[in-house]
């Protein structure tokens, strides 16, 4: 591989841009990140990227999974893996998961993962989901 | 126990005499009269359990002095004596109320006979009215207790509901009424037909069916959704002394208020857990990331992030502080200690340490040299705080290069602290939300500042606890100013 992997992080949260960012970049990835949907749809048409981490709450509730279906349409993301990121099962009790395994088209994303979630695993996650392709020939 | 008197009345001396004596004998205290007139006076002034009356006297007659004596006391006991004893004359004075009769002449044991039964009689009669009167007495009593309670019931603040066994309604006071949001209850209806609240007939039924001596409890609410009562219901069986399931009592509790404090505590709860967490799981990251070897190759984004968790660490501390902070001045019944206090002086102070702070963030503080002199009754801790506070905001939401102006003066009985600033400027929409306990303007701008959410909750509760308000003019993108107004103690102290 001649060219890094590029991943791109779309969160509001700093902090975790930051640690998710230096864990990845560390491990050999180009990371890229926006902090809001908008911002990240943006950069997803513009740079492509072979991975998307998505917060599901910025600064609306449900604007992550707006993105992640927003994504799903677009011809150039639409074969793009997508984790979403979420805190929502310590606060709600709500384990979205499961769902996510079995309902794709209404997640629109490839993994669902809680925070905090210790950057070893997330670049274990990373490298699954790059080595294998969810499609096969999806090289453009 | 006094002595038996007997009254002896009889215009023959023979008679009077041989009585005294014979009674007398028989250990009774005797007295004697004449005539109808003097037995009447002795009668009047002293007790006498028997009266022998002679029938025919001069004067008044044994029938006229019997009816005398029976108005005076309707328990008075008269044996008759007479010389013409017929059955025509003892039956008209016994159903004149006389108790027996005597014919002369008599015998001394004729006489005692009598006497005894008499006396007999006399103390039946005596005992009779002792237990009349006891027992209206405990009437008495016993009406007065049961409008006490009734008005004890009526003054409950708690609704009071008794149901029979046969499900009808036996009792209920003005707060089940009020509770229930009902006009009336008619007494003897069936619960399940007057009561309108589903919930409550439940309730009833239910308690009706339970033997043992077990309290239900449940809760309901009643109304409208945005004029809600929250009710506790409490139901009892009411059974006798051989465990008959008598009815139902119920005691109806309006918990709206309370209600209302669980969900804000729970709430609370619920933010502060969260803003514990953020700052704590950031922190992690950092160490994570660094103790992982990921940032090893780059000492300056390592530095950098050891520096942003030390940011995060000293965010927890004051949130920390913060919450004391709101917690102690919820406390109202703590007692403050309020002085007079130089506005002029603390507000100088407070802008003195910023100094350095504004400096870091490229800010000017611009305060007059010479503040005019206010006083106000405060708490001086608490004045530094909520000065702190203004001074803090007005810094950290400003931009590099822009200003904080500080101005002192008074409007009508109120000292007026205004704090402006340069800086991002708040949403119109969210200036009503400000001061709500971690409400914090979220903007690409104000993202990155590091704040607890509660540094206007406190300036607004310092505000209150001095009567005290807070005025908020905000223009998005120009600046803010925060106006703190205190009442005025005194100029030039």
């Amino acid at each position: 591989m001649s060219t890094p992997q590029t991943i791109l992080i779309v969160d509001d949260d700093l902090d975790f841009i930051a640690v998710a960012g230096a864990a990845l970049e560390a491990s050999g990835y180009r990371v890229v990140t926006a902090e809001d949907a908008g911002r990240g749809f943006e950069m997803a048409v513009a740079e492509g990227p072979d991975l998307i981490l998505l917060d599901l709450m910025m600064e609306e509730t449900d604007s992550g999974v707006r993105l992640a279906h927003q994504l799903r349409r677009d011809p150039i993301t639409q074969d793009t893996p997508v984790v979403i990121l979420t805190a929502v099962r310590k606060a709600t009790g709500f384990d979205f998961a499961p769902i996510a395994r079995q309902d794709y088209d209404w997640i629109g994303a490839d993994a669902w993962i809680e925070k905090p979630i210790a950057p070893r695993e997330l670049v274990q996650l990373a490298a699954r989901l790059l080595e294998t392709p969810r499609k096969e020939g999806d090289a453009p | 126990m006094s002595a038996t008197r007997i009254l002896v009345i009889d215009d023959e001396a023979g008679i009077r005499e041989g009585c005294r004596r014979v009674l007398t004998g028989e250990g009774f205290e005797v007295d004697t009269a004449p005539d109808g007139e003097a037995g009447l006076e002795l009668f009047r002034a002293g007790q006498y359990d028997l009266m022998l009356v002679d029938l025919r006297m001069p004067g008044l007659s044994g029938m006229e002095l019997l009816e005398a004596l029976r108005g005076l006391d309707p328990d008075a006991v008269a044996v008759i004596i007479t010389a013409y004893a017929s059955l025509d004359t003892a039956v008209e004075a016994t159903k004149r109320g006389a108790y027996d009769y005597l014919a002369k002449p008599f015998t001394p044991d004729e006489l005692t006979a009598v006497t005894m039964r008499a006396l007999a009689h006399r103390r039946l009669l005596v005992e009779a009215r002792r237990l009349r009167e006891q027992r209206e007495r405990d009437l008495l009593a016993l009406a007065g207790e049961q409008s006490r309670l009734r008005t004890i019931i009526d003054c409950m603040a708690d609704g009071l509901l008794v149901i029979n066994r046969d499900r009808q309604v036996v009792l209920f006071n003005p707060a089940a009424l009020r509770i229930l949001r009902q006009d009336e209850l008619p007494v003897g209806a069936l619960a399940s037909e007057c009561l309108n609240v589903p919930e409550l007939v439940a309730v009833i039924e239910a308690t009706l069916q339970t033997q043992a001596s077990t309290r239900t409890q449940r809760e309901f609410s009643i109304g409208p959704a945005h004029d809600e009562t929250a009710v506790r219901v409490i139901a009892a069986p009411v059974v006798d002394e051989k465990g008959e399931g008598l009815g139902v009592i119920a005691v109806l509790r309006d918990v709206t208020a309370l209600k209302e404090v669980e969900r804000v505590k729970a709430s609370f709860v619920n933010m502060v857990s969260h803003e514990l967490r953020a700052p704590l799981s950031a922190m992690r990251g950092y160490l994570d990331v660094i103790l992982e070897g990921f940032a090893s190759s780059d000492p300056e984004k390592e530095r950098k992030m050891l520096e942003r968790a030390r940011a995060r660490t000293d965010g927890l501390l004051s949130l920390v502080d913060d919450l004391l902070t709101v917690s102690r001045l919820d406390q109202v019944h703590v007692s403050r200690t309020l002085e007079p206090v130089s506005v002029t002086d603390v507000l100088s102070d407070t802008v003195q340490l910023f100094a350095a702070e504004a400096d870091k963030h490229q800010v000017a503080i611009e305060c007059a040299p010479n503040l005019a002199q206010f006083t106000v009754m405060a708490n001086r801790e608490e004045l530094q705080e909520l000065f702190t506070n203004l001074l803090s905001n007005a810094i950290k939401y400003n931009r590099p290069g822009g200003s904080v102006s500080v101005k002192l003066d008074t409007v009508g009985e109120h000292i007026r602290v205004a704090v402006s600033d340069t800086g991002v400027g708040i949403p119109a929409h969210a200036i009503a939300d400000l001061g709500r306990e971690f409400f914090r303007v979220k903007t690409p701008e104000t993202r990155e500042v590091i704040g607890t959410g509660l540094g206007l909750s406190v300036v607004k509760r310092i505000l209150a606890a001095h009567h005290g308000r807070l005025d908020i003019a905000s223009e998005e993108g120009k600046g803010s100013t925060f106006t703190a107004l205190l009442p005025k103690l005194g100029e030039g102290v």
